[in-house]
């Protein structure tokens, strides 16, 4: 690792924080129906929820028990 | 915004399907507006959703988000609102998060702003490792890495704070 390879390091790094943030985000709120085509990453390694569409709390379909 | 430049990649007819239009910016010197024009789905749940984490997340959304939520959470005090801001950014966290603009305009119809530069994880996966790549690390991996290749230095931001707290949740290649 070196100054040259700082857009990858910084990604990655970029990457940990968004995902633990929409963990934590998405369990709180009950947020539900997350799947594949649902999560996007951006190439700077940000890594976030699209369609939330699908029920938050107070719903008995797609609630997830665990982050 | 002044009109429409032209409909992307993503144009279709069908009523239900979403439209990817892109706006001239009224601001000669501002970029171009993309957004996606989706009908059939309550984008209030969204709108709400986006909300809630953008009170979790920053500073510098506090203004818009509060005047929203005003308007939709009548039963909010400013005592209240006090406890509620900045939730992760008081504890020194910030966890670059993408609260994207969403606009409910009707009844299942809204506008939805386009994150450029960015990639469904199904169409990562599919790319960078088929039909078994969700049961693997490497695909999300592989991928940064071909986005950030050695040597190019596209980026100059401030550094990050906070990081050491969330090592276990990663995908990264450490």
């Amino acid at each position: 690792m070196g100054p040259v390879d700082e857009d990858y390091e910084r990604a990655v790094e970029t990457f940990t924080l968004s995902c633990a943030g929409y963990c934590v985000a998405t369990y709180v709120l009950g947020i539900g129906d997350r799947h594949n085509d649902n999560i996007m990453l951006s190439k700077n390694g940000k890594l976030f929820r699209t369609w939330v569409v699908a029920r938050p709390i107070a719903s008995n379909t797609f609630l997830l028990t665990a982050p | 915004m002044t009109s429409t430049v032209h409909a992307g990649p993503g144009h279709v007819t069908a009523l239900q399907l979403p439209l990817w239009l892109v706006f001239k910016n009224s601001d000669p010197t501002g970029k171009p507006i993309y957004v996606m024009l989706k009908s059939g789905d309550d984008l209030r749940q969204d709108m709400l959703t986006l909300q809630l984490i953008t009170i979790m997340d920053k500073a510098r959304h506090h203004e818009v988000a509060r005047k929203n939520l005003a308007i939709g959470l009548h039963a909010v005090s400013l005592r209240a609102w006090g406890l509620l801001i900045q939730l992760w950014q008081r504890e020194g966290l910030d966890l670059k998060m993408t609260p994207y603009l969403c606009l409910s305009t009707g009844d299942a119809v809204g506008m939805i702003e386009i994150v450029l530069n960015s990639e469904t994880v199904s169409n990562i996966q599919q790319a960078y490792g088929g039909s078994t790549a969700a049961f693997r690390d490497t695909p999300l991996a592989d991928w940064i890495r071909n986005q950030n290749p050695k040597g190019t230095m596209r980026t100059v931001g401030a550094g990050l704070t906070g990081r050491a707290l969330m090592r276990p949740c990663g995908h990264g290649s450490e």
